[in-house]
């Protein structure tokens, strides 16, 4: 009896370990925002408050940062709501096709793609405004402008959204939209006064979750807002934690995190208040009837159309970009000169400079996905198989990491290791950013585990424990196997994301341990732009072979 | 009212055309209530949403009220909306966002059926009172019990004043008591509103207590239409008699025709039997089946047996007691027959029975592995 109690506590140390690390990301913040400048005796202090409310541009880059996280969401749904509907309702002969098409997508990182689009249209040496300044006399293309990253994310966040608002497209009950046209509503107003409203809930709290990763990720702003300086909150605390000369600010940067969690925050109410009530729409217990609408000729031609411009500027345009910049020693456009100048040599030379950076992002992949599967694993246990009274209060909790923005926790995370360097050495080190990257995943693989652990019913666990297993024998035996196939997909994800972060090791010191994206990173900062594409096309291929692994392994073949 | 010719549409499965409807035709008079009943699969939901206009078929005509709404010759085909029809689905599809009354208001209020105001608010009235919905006019449909949901769909089809009624299961999904007490309220309604209704289900009980005629569908073929009383008392193929309650089939061949009795020679011995209203007459000789319903078989004790019609000695195997009434399977020969009896009548296992076929109730019919029917569905 003694050792099946010890054996259950396993289970509850990791729950609180993932309580913690959540926790962590927001007294951290707090407590950085109040800590007090250096040399002073005080225990805390409002001074970094004041510093940072002191400056009279804090309005506009907090309205720019709004801004940014409204642009990146129209741009996103400018892309994804056609897809999704063209998927969900439609009888689109190449869906397949497309979905493949968009699983791939999530190969091509998003700083990589930022990065393809600051070469041909930067206003000093882009390949395009190279070859237009001739002809108008002057560059026509800004990339570096707040238009073009809300575009970009956008772009980058298309895959992903499509993967969030089909099913609401697609779950809504066929049969609603028939009971219009038997009723004498014609297909416009079916839409307009049923379908619209029925979805619209499910698509605004996507768009809410959207805009919180709008205005906390990094990778774009890092490669087009810097240089621009078009100044965000993110780009804020950027610059407060890597000071040009001096030490990091962590006051200063933990006051723009509480500024960044308060919004967040906002939009996580708002969009558990909309989630809510997209729920309530869906009569329980009825029959889910998928319609189809026929495309007409010219309705298949639009979709194509659509379809290939998506395809130009998220697939060809990164792409070719890359091979070209790869092959030649700078910037240029295609030219019977630069012909002569092509050499493969990009790709030798950065197969020398990826093997360190490779090793350490396996081991950020390899710890991240361990880390965030055992946690969440083990939360989903107790908040969906047990009658706990603080199941509800975890379940809470590991939600709100979703509110904490990765540049939030990256702060804290480095705030505390730096207090508490004498004791435990993590300030610096590649671990911190295995802990932020898991306590942020942690929101998500949770729920995936969650909802099919709900599917399971409750007295799968009684009747193991009716045949004599005790509670961690049931746990091993009996929900472990079947939750197995959510472990494996939400494993998948966490580590094709991890691969590909930008945000988390660029505001993680990590000495001079690079990971892949740093590398590419600061290649492309220090104009090695064919070393930069080359050991970007690498970490693409790897992504895809991750990718196409992940679709085989989890039966996410077709729709 | 409502008429169809000749439908026919084919899916594809498995790089053979199937037939969902092989050659259909139906007649539904001014104010009746046609049921369509079949197992599922058998083409009575695609009938259904042919008519509704949801989907469309390969060949053929749907006449509504003397308006074409479906020809495939001529290429007419009438989007629902445009179709004097009302549907109630299965899932009753009201429409989870808005209120009891805006869903039997947003069809009177946008759309081919619209209304003018002061009318509409009396139709609504009106139907939201004849459904006993008023009090809950302004309750979210979320909120209210599987019963209430299907009133308010009724309610939101009865309002557009169609003049034909489509049901596609509209009880299917409700618990056994109310799916009974609804079922005569639901009758007595369309009767007293005059709608012409076509009602699809695949309970044979709810099809014999509310149909004015029933269609019995199978595999795409209608085939029989009738009353309810036809249909059970004079199946004319095996499987309809199968579908609709318990039969007992003994084969045999035809050794003499009396006027409409048919006598079987069989291995039971000389049976007499009628031909159902609509079916074929026999030539001697010919293989036919009696069929004879378990509660039309009288069971008496072997020794106070008289003679009076066709008798044949059996043997109780089994009893199954059901409260009402008594289940009994009984061995006469080399045939194993089911006859069911008042629960006053009691037998013990072993006990030697008489059994007598009354020939007014005895039907024969063309064995069913000859017209290709039914066997499937045993």
């Amino acid at each position: 009896m003694n050792r099946q109690r010890s054996d259950v506590w396993i289970i509850y140390s990791i729950v609180v370990l993932a309580v913690s690390l959540v926790m962590i990301s927001i007294a951290g913040i707090l407590i950085a925002s109040v800590s007090p400048p250096e040399e002073t005796e005080q225990l805390f202090s409002l001074a970094h408050y004041g510093e940072v409310f002191g400056n009279p541009d804090l309005y506009k880059v907090i309205g720019r940062t709004l801004l940014l996280g409204l642009g990146s969401i129209a741009f996103m749904l400018a892309f994804s709501l056609p897809i999704s509907w063209i998927l969900a309702r439609t009888d689109y002969k190449r869906k397949n096709l497309l979905f493949s098409l968009l699983i791939a997508n999530i190969a091509i990182p998003g700083f990589i793609k930022a990065m393809s689009y600051v070469f041909l249209f930067n206003p000093t040496a882009g390949i395009v405004n190279k070859l237009v300044t001739p002809l108008v006399g002057e560059a026509l293309f800004n990339v570096y402008s707040l238009p073009w990253i809300c575009y970009l994310q956008g772009l980058l966040m298309t895959p992903i959204a499509v993967f969030m608002i089909y099913p609401a497209l697609r779950n809504m009950d066929g049969s609603l939209e028939e009971a219009c046209w038997t009723s004498g509503l014609s297909r416009w107003q079916a839409v307009r006064y049923v379908v619209f409203p029925l979805v619209a809930p499910a698509i605004a709290a996507a768009s809410l979750f959207f805009f919180i990763l709008a205005i906390e990720i990094f990778d774009v702003v890092a490669l087009v807002g810097l240089p621009g300086k078009i100044v965000v909150l993110s780009g804020m605390i950027y610059d407060a934690t890597h000071p040009t000369y001096g030490l990091p600010n962590y006051g200063k940067a933990g006051v723009l995190g509480v500024i960044l969690f308060l919004i967040a925050g906002v939009a996580i109410a708002f969009y558990l208040k909309l989630l809510v009530q997209a729920q309530r729409y869906q009569v329980v217990g009825a029959k889910i009837r998928h319609v189809q609408q026929e495309l007409s000729g010219k309705g298949k031609l639009l979709a194509d159309c659509f379809i290939g411009v998506w395809i130009f500027l998220s697939f060809v345009i990164p792409l070719f970009t890359l091979f070209w910049t790869s092959l030649v020693p700078y910037l240029q456009p295609p030219s019977l000169k630069a012909l002569d100048t092509l050499s493969f040599k990009s790709y030798s030379v950065a197969l020398a400079y990826m093997i360190e950076p490779m090793k350490n992002t396996l081991f950020v992949m390899v710890t991240s996905v361990i880390l965030a599967v055992v946690l969440s694993v083990c939360v989903s246990w107790l908040v969906t198989r047990t009658k706990s009274r603080l199941a509800p209060v975890v379940e809470f909790i590991v939600f709100l990491s979703i509110a904490v923005p990765s540049m939030v926790s990256a702060v804290a995370f480095q705030f505390i290791a730096l207090k508490l360097y004498s004791i435990i050495p993590l300030y610096g080190s590649i671990v911190l950013v295995v802990l932020v990257l898991a306590s942020r995943m942690l929101t998500f693989t949770t729920r995936t585990i969650n909802g099919t652990a709900l599917q399971l019913n409750q007295e799968l666990d009684e009747a193991a424990y009716t045949s004599g297993l005790s509670r961690f024998t049931a746990f091993r035996k009996v929900f472990l196997p079947l939750v197995t196939p959510a472990v494996v997909y939400s494993a998948f994800v966490v580590a094709v994301l991890a691969a590909r972060d930008l945000t988390v090791p660029l505001m993680v010191n990590t000495g001079n341990k690079e990971l892949v994206s740093t590398l590419i990173y600061h290649l492309q900062a220090n104009g090695s732009y064919d070393v930069a594409s080359a050991v970007g096309f690498y970490l693409m291929v790897f992504l895809l072979v991750l990718v196409l692994l992940a679709r085989r392994l989890t039966g996410l073949k077709q729709l | 009212m409502l008429e169809i010719t000749q439908l026919r549409k084919t899916y594809r499965d498995k790089r053979e055309q199937v037939y969902a409807l092989d050659g259909i035709d139906l007649a539904v008079k001014k104010g009746e209530f046609l049921v369509l009943l079949g197992p599922s699969g058998c083409g009575k939901t695609t009938t259904l949403r042919s008519i509704a206009g949801l989907e469309r078929p390969d060949e053929g005509e749907i006449t509504i009220d003397g308006q074409p709404v479906y020809a495939e010759a001529q290429h007419i085909f009438v989007p629902p909306e445009k179709r004097p029809i009302s549907m109630v689905f299965q899932s009753y599809a009201i429409w989870p966002h808005l209120s009891v009354y805006d869903n039997v208001a947003l069809p009177l209020k946008v759309g081919h059926r619209r209304l003018e105001q002061e009318e509409r608010e009396k139709r609504i009235k009106e139907v939201l009172a004849l459904l006993g919905l008023e009090s809950l006019a302004d309750r979210k449909v979320t909120a209210l019990s599987g019963g209430q949901q299907q009133r308010v769909s009724l309610a939101r089809a009865i309002a557009q004043r169609p003049k034909v009624l489509l049901m596609d299961e509209p009880l299917s999904n409700l618990d056994y008591k109310l799916r009974v007490r609804l079922r005569s309220e639901l009758k007595a309604l369309m009767h007293q509103l005059e709608l012409t209704t076509v009602y699809v289900t695949h309970d044979q009980e709810e099809a014999l207590a509310m149909g004015d005629r029933i269609a019995v569908m199978n595999q795409g073929k209608l085939i029989q239409l009738g009353t309810p009383r036809d249909i059970y008392q004079q199946p004319l193929t095996e499987f309809v008699a199968r579908f609709i309650g318990e039969m007992n089939f003994i084969s045999g061949t035809v050794r003499q025709i009396d006027q409409d009795e048919v006598h079987l020679e069989t291995a039971l011995g000389n049976l007499v039997g009628k031909v159902p209203k609509g079916g074929q007459r026999p030539v001697v000789g010919q293989k036919r089946t009696l069929g004879i319903r378990p509660t039309d078989i009288d069971m008496i004790p072997e020794q106070t047996a008289e003679a009076r019609g066709d008798q044949v000695a059996g043997t109780i195997v089994s009893a199954q007691y059901l409260g009402e009434s008594i289940d009994y399977t009984v061995q006469a020969g080399p045939i194993t027959l089911q006859v069911k009896t008042h629960h006053r009548l009691v037998f013990q296992p072993n006990d030697c029975v008489t059994l007598q076929f009354d020939p007014k109730y005895a039907i024969v019919i063309e064995p069913d592995d000859e017209t290709g029917w039914g066997k499937r569905h045993e």
